[in-house]
Formats: C-alpha cells, structure tokens, sequence
C-alpha cells in the first residue's frame, strides 16, 4: 500500500519537474529540473522491480549525460538564452499542436484495450532484475549489444572530430611550437 | 479509480508530451536537446512499466539499448550544438537560417 503511494508521489513530481524543464528562462535550473525528472523515474523503477536500470539511470543519466549538459551550458553563453521571450503569439501554434499531440496519445493509449497478457522471454521466478538482464543480454540479445559497442566508438570519433579545432594544413602546429620556443629565448 | 499499471503508463506518457511539447515551443538549442531527453525518460517508464505487468524481460533489455543510444546521440549533438555556437556566436534555433528553410 505504501509503495503504491509512493509511486503517485514520485510520478507527480516527475510531471512538475517535467514542466518546470520545459518553461524555465535559465538553461542551469532547466537541467537541475531535468536531473530531478531523472531521479524521480530511477525511484519509479526501484518501485517496478527494476533495480538494475534505477542504478543505471541514474549512474548514466545523471552521471554521465546531465553532466555533459552542464558543462556544455558553462561554455556557452546564458545571458543571451535568459533573453528570450517565452510569450508571443507566434508560439500559440507550438502550443496548440503539443497539446494536440499529448491528448491524442492519451485517447489512443486510453480506449486501446492490451491483448497480451504474457509477452516474450518470461522472468523466472527466482532472478532478481539484475541476473535476468545478464542472462538475457548475453544469450538473446547478443547481437544488438555488440552492435551498440559499435555505435557508442562511433559516438567517441564523431565527438572528437566535430570538437577538433580546425587546421588548414599539418605543418601549422610545428610551426606554432617552433615560434613559441623562438619567443622564450 | 485507475490501475497502478495505468498509472505509470499516464506518468510515462505525460512526461513525452511534455518533452514534445518543449520541443515545439522553445527556441534554446540547449532545452530543445533536454526536451529530447524527456521523451526518451517517458520511452523507458512505459517498457519498464509493460516490462514488469507483463513478466517479461524484453522491455527492461530496451531501456539499456535506449540508454546507450541516448549517450552516443548526446555526445554528438552536444558537440554540434557548440561548433554552432563558435560559428554563430548564438544558440538561438531563430538564428540558423544558413538553408534558408
């Protein structure tokens, strides 16, 4: 009883949280809301039997990829995005065709009836969350997991090739280390 | 009185609404980034919701390959969003009319 309480608690605040994303000026609390969306679904996930991905939600999504955002929001400039106008009348169309999106996914998701009642690769009973995702992830799903490794290196070159300063030719970092060595003498 | 089972599936499809709607209404590259980060969160509620209803372990093995794929596509859009930052001086979606679309 107490844990489906907790469950109203932890979805109600990630829905506020979720809005406050969406509407603050300041990119710095947008994330800090976005971070608190994030731990609030990890506590839902603990509450649905999934420990493993509460860990990894929280260990990736917010150790990781929130961390990034912030330290992206740091280089840029933010006095410029706190300048931007939330309300103008160009942006009642944005609204009106989000709100058209959302309340159509909940009449579709409300009147749709789930034929299933047992879907594919059952838990069994004596595995926690931690040891089904490892004997799955390595017998049926092998094949997606190596091809994400693959995904991820791709992930790592692309960002370092977009982040590399631009040089016109090789030779120009020589040349710049012999002028600095020239100057220091 | 709906179901808990119910209930999460609202949560989740609520949470990609919003980002959907962020999406839509605001113009900060940054928060457009983030708004994407929410639809992804409210992908994952609703697989781990199904995943742990119908006992079965397909949906909690996507979360993890959405996760992954989530990672890899932060670290690039990050990475293009700041070239576009040294190259306009802006972050501002409104700015980028080099295609002129």
């Amino acid at each position: 009883m107490i844990q489906e309480y907790l469950g109203y608690a932890f979805s109600f605040l990630a829905v506020v949280l979720a809005i406050s994303t969406i509407i603050q000026k300041n990119p710095v609390y947008s994330a800090a809301s976005l971070i608190g969306v994030m731990l609030m679904l990890a506590c839902n996930y603990v509450l649905l039997n999934a420990e493993f991905i509460a860990a990894i939600q929280v260990i990736v999504y917010v150790g990781a990829i929130m961390v990034l955002f912030v330290f992206v929001i740091m280089l840029l400039n933010i006095e410029y995005a706190k300048r931007e106008k939330l309300y103008y009348r160009g942006r009642i169309f944005g609204v009106i065709i989000g709100v058209a999106l959302l309340l159509k996914l909940l009449i579709v998701g409300y009147s749709m009836a789930i034929k299933i009642q047992q879907g594919d690769l059952p838990v069994p009973k004596d595995l926690d969350s931690t040891k089904v995702v490892g004997k799955y992830l390595f017998s049926n799903y092998i094949l997606p997991f190596e091809v994400i490794s693959v995904v991820l290196l791709i992930g790592i070159i692309g960002a370092v090739v977009l982040g590399r300063k631009e040089r016109p030719n090789g030779e120009q970092k020589e040349e710049v280390v012999v002028k600095t060595i020239g100057s220091t003498h | 009185m709906i179901s808990q089972m119910n209930f999460f599936l609202l949560t989740g499809l609520l949470i990609f609404g919003i980002g959907a709607l962020g999406l839509l209404i605001r113009r900060n590259l940054i928060i457009c980034f983030m708004s994407i980060e929410l639809m992804l969160n409210g992908v994952n509620l609703i697989f781990v919701t199904f995943s742990h209803y119908l006992q079965s372990a397909v949906g909690v093995l996507y979360v993890l390959f959405i996760m992954a794929l989530a990672a890899a596509e932060v670290a690039i859009g990050l990475a293009i969003i700041l070239l576009i930052y040294r190259l306009k001086g802006t972050v501002d979606m409104d700015s980028l009319n080099t295609m002129k679309g």
